[in-house]
C-alpha cells in the first residue's frame, strides 16, 4: 500500500498527529510563463474568423476572461499540483476517459476558499474551493459537480451570457426598467444552469459513478451554509475534574433547520435547489443504478481528501478571522483526530481570539463579512447555536479562564509547540490585565462532599439525545430531533478550575500572575509589537525588502468594458521595470515576488506569495492598526528566507471618469512582518493621467523615503 | 563692477545649491536643470495705443536650477529682451516763443533689457523639485538701456520771430542718446514642469513682477494726461512705463535639460 502511494506521487500526511497546510508544488503551468497579450491575440483572431456579428462583444470578453483567469491562479489562492489537486484531476481522468479530447482542454485547479462553489471558464479552467470539497459527502458528488462545471464550458455558457446581457442592456432604450433587465438575466442563467445540471448529468451518467449522488448533491448544496457536519457541541468539551461549566451558558435546545429549497429564484442566477434535485430526479428517473458506486478512486481516499480539506478550510476561517466557524469546525475534526496538534492549535488560537473580541479587543473593518461582529446566537441553525450562545453569554472574565485552562493544558500536551507556548502566555497577560481577586482561585483541594444523588429522571432528561450512525450530514438532518438539556444555575464555578495545575505544575504556579490588573503588557509573542509608536527616523534604514507584485489599474468609465486590462498589464510591467531601475539607482536591494515574473521552477516563490498575501488579508481585516495576525505562521520562515522582515506593496490605480475627467492614485506601504507594524504609507492623488513621469518620481521618491527617511 | 556683482550673485547661488543636504531625492536621482525659457507678454493694449506695431512682447531667457530639498529648488537666470517704443505720448516743449500743433514726437527708440533673477521654486504637496506643479517666487533686478537717433525721433515746434511770423522748426534733444535704468523688483508666480524621457523638462506658467504690474496699473487708471513731460525727462518717463508693461505679466514655456 505505502509502495503504491510512493509510486502514485501521494506521500500522505498522518492526520492522527499532525497537519501541513496544503501547498503547491511541482512545476507552475504555462498560465504563469505565458504572455496574456499573445494568447489574447490569439483568441480573437480565432473569433474574427468565424465572422459573426458579434465579434467586438465577444473580443471584449475573451480579453477580460483571459485576464480573469490568470488573476485567479497567480493570485496565490489556487493549489497547483497538491494532493487535492491531483485528486480532483483524477476525478475528471475518470469521468472523460472515455472522451480524453475533452480531457486535454480542461485545467483543473482547488481554490483555497472556505466558499462551498465551483466555477468554469470558457477556456477550460474549472476551480473547485476547499469548501466545496469539505462538504462532499462521497467522491461521486464532487463528480458530478465537475460535470456540470464542464458542461458550462462544452456549452460555451460564459460567453454567450455575456452576449446576451449585452443585448439585454441595450433594451433600456426601449424602456426596460433597470429590474426587468435583472430579472431577464437572471432569467438566461437559470436556463444555463438548468442545462449544465441536464448536460452534467448526462456526462456523469457515462461514468460508474452512483446516479443518486448527483440528486444528493443538491442536498449537499442546499445545506452548505451549515458546518460540514453536525455534531452536537458538548458541554464538557471544555470541562474538567474540578471545572464544569453551569448549565445556564448552554441552551435547552438549539434550533431547527430552515427549509429554504423552494425559495423564490425570480432574482437569482441559479434555479432554486427544490427544481434542480426535481429535474434530476426525473432523469435519474427509473434507470438502473446497480454496479454504480461512491467512490472509484476509493472511499479511504476520497475522506483523506476531504480531511485535508476540512483541516485546510480551519485555516481558512482563521484567515478570515471568523473564529466561531473555526472553533467548531476544529471541534468536529477533534473527534476523529484528537491528538492532533493543528487541531489543538486551531482551537486555541480561535479561544484566544474570542476572548480578545469579547474584551472589544478585535473588531473587524467595514469591508469584512464579519463587520457587525459574530454572527447571533439567534440567527444560528442547528448544533452550533450552542457554541454561539456559549460565546454570547459567557462573560469575558470567564472565557478567559476557559481559554487558558484548555491552551495551557494543550501546551504542556505538545510541549514543543512554540504557538500553544506564545497563547499561553499572552492569556497569563490577559488575566494580569483582568480585575480579580487571589480569593477566586483556590490553590489547593477543596474537602471531598457527599456525592450528590440526582434524580433518575432529571439524569435521564439532562442527558443529550444523539442521533445514532447517521451516514451522512443530510440524513442526519433528516431524522433529526430536538434534545432537552436542563437548565443548572450555580456561580463561582471556577474556583477550582486550575488546582491541579497549583499542586503539581511549577511552571503554572510561577506564570499565572499573583494578582489582576498589571499596568505591563505582554501579548503573543511570536508576532511581537510595540504598543507606542517609536520614532522611525532614529532607527535603521530600510536596505533590502520584499516587493510583492506591484499593482496597476486603469479604468475606462466611458467605455463598455471599464477595465482596461491589456493597457493595465502593459503599464504594470512598466511598472516593474521602473521600480527595478529606481532601486539600482538607489542601491536599494530588492526582491521582487511577482507571480506574473516566475520561471516554471519557481513553485516556493507562488507558496510565499500565498503566505504573505494571507497575512495581509487578516491584517487587513481589521479598522485597528495592531491586530493579532494568527492564521499565518509560516511568516517568520518567509522572512528567514529573503532576510528581511519588510515588504511592499505598492501600485497606481487611474480613472477616467464618466465625465472625462482623469485621476491617478499612488499608493505604497511598507510592513514590518516580524513586528507586526505598518512603518511607512503613503496614498497621493493627482488630476491628472497616469504619465510616466508621475510613475517614475513617485517610485523613486518612495524608495528613497524608504533608504534615507521612511516618513509615515 | 557690474560683472563682479553678477559672479558673486551666481557664486552665492551655487553655494546655496551644494549646501542642500545630498539626500534630496530629485527626479530619479538628478537635481540640476538648465535651458532657455520663451516669454510672452500680451501686448494688445500698447498695440492698440500706438506703441507697439506687434500684440506681444517676447523676452528669451537662460537659466539654471537645482533641488536643494525635496519640494524646493533654487533657480538663477538671465532674461532679454529688446523691441521699440513708437511715441504717442506728448511731450510738453516749455520754451518762450515755442508752439506745438502736434505734441506727439517723430520716430521711435529702442529698448534693450536684461533682467536677472534669483528664484525659489517650492513644489505643490506630492510633488517634489524639480518635477510637478509649484508656486515660484525671487527677486529680480530689471536693467535696460534706451537709444534713439535724434535724426529721427524729433519733436515738431513752431518758433514766431514775429507777432506775425512763425517758422517750423525741431526739438531734437531727449536727453543722452543712450540712457541706462535699472531697478528691483519682486515676482510670483505658478507653473508645471513635466518630463519626458527622464531627461527634457517642459516647464510652462506664469509671472508677475509685483512693483512693474502695480505700477502698469497706476499708470493705466491715471491715463497719459497725467504725465506732463518735458523732453528731458520723456525718454526716462515712457520708458519706464513700458518696461513695467513688459515685464508686469508674462507666460513662458521652458525647456531644459535634466542632469
Amino acid at each position: 500500500m505505502f509502495l503504491l502511494l510512493a509510486l502514485s506521487g501521494f506521500s500522505q500526511q498522518d492526520l492522527k498527529k499532525e497537519y501541513e497546510p496544503l501547498k503547491s508544488k511541482g512545476e507552475l503551468p504555462a498560465v504563469f510563463t505565458q504572455n496574456i497579450r499573445n494568447v489574447i491575440r490569439e483568441d480573437i483572431s480565432e473569433i474574427n474568423k468565424k465572422r459573426e456579428s458579434d465579434r467586438n462583444l465577444r473580443s471584449t470578453f475573451v480579453t477580460a476572461s483571459n485576464y480573469q483567469i490568470e488573476r485567479i491562479i497567480r493570485s496565490g489562492n489556487t493549489l497547483i499540483n497538491d494532493e487535492v489537486t491531483q485528486y480532483l484531476n483524477k476525478i475528471a481522468d475518470v469521468i472523460l476517459k472515455d472522451n480524453p479530447g475533452l480531457r486535454k482542454q480542461l485545467n483543473i485547479f482547488t481554490l483555497k476558499s472556505q466558499v462551498v462553489n465551483a466555477y468554469s471558464f470558457d477556456k477550460g479552467y474549472i476551480f473547485i474551493d476547499i469548501g466545496l470539497i469539505a462538504q462532499a459527502e462521497t467522491e461521486a458528488q464532487l463528480a458530478y459537480i465537475m460535470c456540470h462545471e464542464i458542461s458550462h464550458y462544452t456549452k460555451q455558457h460564459h460567453i454567450n451570457s455575456y452576449v446576451k446581457n449585452a443585448e439585454i442592456d441595450r433594451r433600456r432604450y426601449d424602456g426596460y426598467s433597470t429590474e426587468d433587465r435583472l430579472i431577464e438575466k437572471c432569467q438566461y442563467s437559470k436556463e444555463n444552469e438548468s442545462e449544465a445540471d441536464l448536460e452534467g448529468f448526462k456526462m456523469y451518467e457515462r461514468s460508474t459513478y452512483n446516479l443518486k449522488q448527483a440528486e444528493k448533491a443538491f442536498d449537499m448544496l442546499q445545506y452548505a451554509h451549515l458546518p460540514f457536519e453536525l455534531i452536537e457541541f458538548k458541554k464538557n468539551f471544555f470541562e474538567g475534574p474540578n471545572y464544569v461549566l453551569p448549565q445556564g451558558y448552554f441552551l435547552k435546545e438549539v434550533s431547527s433547520i430552515k427549509d429554504n429549497s423552494n425559495e423564490d429564484d425570480t432574482k437569482l442566477t441559479h434555479p432554486n435547489t427544490k427544481k434542480r434535485k426535481q429535474a434530476i430526479s426525473e432523469m435519474v428517473g427509473n434507470r438502473d443504478n446497480s454496479g454504480r458506486v461512491n467512490s472509484v478512486l476509493g472511499q479511504e481516499k476520497f475522506e483523506y481528501i476531504r480531511d485535508l480539506s476540512r483541516l485546510e478550510l480551519c485555516r481558512l476561517y482563521l484567515k478570515n478571522r471568523d473564529y466561531p466557524n473555526a472553533l467548531y469546525a476544529a471541534y468536529i475534526l477533534h473527534q476523529k483526530f484528537p491528538d492532533n496538534e493543528y487541531i489543538a492549535e486551531v482551537i486555541s488560537k480561535c479561544l484566544y481570539a474570542i476572548t480578545l473580541y469579547n474584551r472589544n479587543e478585535l473588531t473587524y473593518s467595514s469591508d469584512s463579512y464579519l463587520e457587525n461582529g459574530f454572527q447571533q446566537y439567534g440567527d444560528v441553525e442547528s448544533y452550533p447555536q450552542q457554541l454561539y450562545h456559549l460565546i454570547s453569554k459567557m462573560p469575558e472574565f470567564e472565557w478567559t479562564i476557559l481559554s487558558l485552562n484548555y491552551v495551557y493544558r494543550e501546551h504542556k500536551k505538545f510541549p514543543s509547540n512554540k504557538t500553544l507556548n506564545a497563547l499561553s502566555d499572552s492569556l497569563f497577560s490577559l488575566m494580569k490585565r483582568t480585575k480579580w481577586d487571589i480569593e477566586d482561585f483556590a490553590r489547593v483541594p477543596k474537602k471531598p462532599q457527599e456525592p450528590v444523588v440526582k434524580d433518575s429522571a432529571a439524569v435521564a432528561d439532562s442527558l443529550v439525545k444523539v442521533v445514532k450512525e447517521p451516514s451522512s450530514k443530510t440524513d442526519l438532518i433528516a431524522s433529526m430531533q430536538k434534545e432537552r438539556v436542563v437548565r443548572n444555575d450555580d456561580t463561582a464555578y471556577y474556583k477550582e478550575v486550575f488546582v491541579d495545575l497549583f499542586m503539581n505544575d511549577a511552571e503554572f504556579k510561577d506564570k499565572f500572575p499573583s494578582s489582576g490588573l498589571s499596568e505591563k503588557d505582554q501579548h503573543y509573542k511570536i508576532y511581537d509589537y510595540k504598543s507606542r509608536r517609536r520614532r522611525l527616523d532614529a532607527q535603521a534604514k530600510v536596505q533590502k525588502a520584499v516587493l510583492l507584485e506591484p499593482f496597476y489599474i486603469k479604468v475606462d468609465e466611458t467605455k463598455r468594458e471599464e477595465i482596461q486590462y491589456v493597457t493595465s498589464d502593459e503599464r504594470q510591467e512598466d511598472l516593474n521595470k521602473t521600480i527595478s531601475t529606481c532601486a539600482q539607482k538607489l542601491e536599494f536591494e530588492l526582491i521582487t515576488i511577482d507571480p506574473g515574473l516566475l520561471t516554471a521552477g519557481e513553485v516556493d516563490k507562488i507558496n510565499d506569495y500565498s503566505v504573505i498575501n494571507d497575512w495581509f488579508e487578516e491584517k487587513f481585516d481589521t479598522d485597528k492598526e495592531k491586530v493579532k495576525i494568527l492564521n499565518t505562521d509560516d511568516i517568520g520562515e518567509v522572512v528567514k528566507k529573503y532576510g528581511t522582515p519588510y515588504v511592499i506593496r505598492t501600485g497606481v490605480a487611474t480613472v477616467i471618469t464618466r465625465t472625462g475627467a482623469k485621476r491617478t492614485y499612488f499608493y505604497a506601504l511598507l510592513f514590518d512582518l516580524a513586528k507586526n507594524e505598518l512603518v511607512y504609507k503613503r496614498y497621493e492623488y493627482f488630476k491628472t493621467k497616469d504619465r510616466q513621469d508621475l510613475v517614475n518620481a513617485k517610485v523613486y521618491e518612495m524608495l528613497h523615503d524608504l533608504k534615507f527617511s521612511r516618513k509615515r | 563692477m557690474r560683472k563682479k556683482k553678477r559672479i558673486y550673485g551666481l557664486l552665492f547661488f551655487l553655494v546655496l545649491c551644494f549646501a542642500a543636504p545630498a539626500q534630496v531625492p530629485g527626479y530619479m536621482g538628478k537635481r540640476a536643470v538648465a535651458g532657455y525659457g520663451f516669454y510672452a507678454h500680451p501686448a494688445f493694449g500698447s498695440m492698440v495705443n500706438g506703441y507697439s506695431k506687434s500684440p506681444f512682447h517676447t523676452q528669451h531667457e537662460f537659466f539654471i536650477e537645482y533641488a536643494v530639498a525635496k519640494g524646493v529648488s533654487l533657480g538663477a537666470s538671465a532674461r532679454l529682451y529688446r523691441f521699440v517704443n513708437i511715441n504717442v505720448d506728448e511731450v510738453f516743449i516749455q520754451e518762450p516763443g515755442v508752439y506745438q500743433s502736434d505734441r506727439r514726437p517723430e520716430g521711435t527708440y529702442t529698448i534693450k533689457g536684461r533682467n536677472y533673477q534669483f528664484y525659489a521654486k517650492f513644489f505643490k504637496d506630492s510633488y517634489l523639485a524639480p518635477w510637478g506643479k509649484y508656486f515660484v517666487t525671487g527677486i529680480t533686478i530689471n536693467q535696460y538701456k534706451t537709444q534713439y537717433d535724434p535724426d529721427e525721433m524729433r519733436a515738431a515746434v513752431s518758433i514766431y520771430l514775429t507777432p506775425s511770423l512763425v517758422a517750423p522748426t525741431y526739438v531734437e534733444d531727449f536727453g543722452p542718446t543712450t540712457q541706462y535704468y535699472s531697478r528691483p523688483d519682486f515676482f510670483f508666480g505658478a507653473g508645471n514642469a513635466r518630463i519626458i524621457a527622464n531627461k527634457i523638462v517642459i516647464d510652462y506658467g506664469y509671472i508677475i513682477n509685483a512693483y512693474a504690474l502695480t505700477r502698469g496699473v497706476i499708470n493705466f487708471v491715471e491715463g497719459s494726461s497725467s504725465f506732463n513731460m518735458t523732453n528731458e525727462d520723456y525718454i526716462r518717463i515712457t520708458s519706464d512705463k513700458r518696461v513695467n508693461a513688459v515685464n508686469g505679466f508674462n507666460l513662458y514655456l521652458k525647456v531644459g535639460y535634466l542632469f
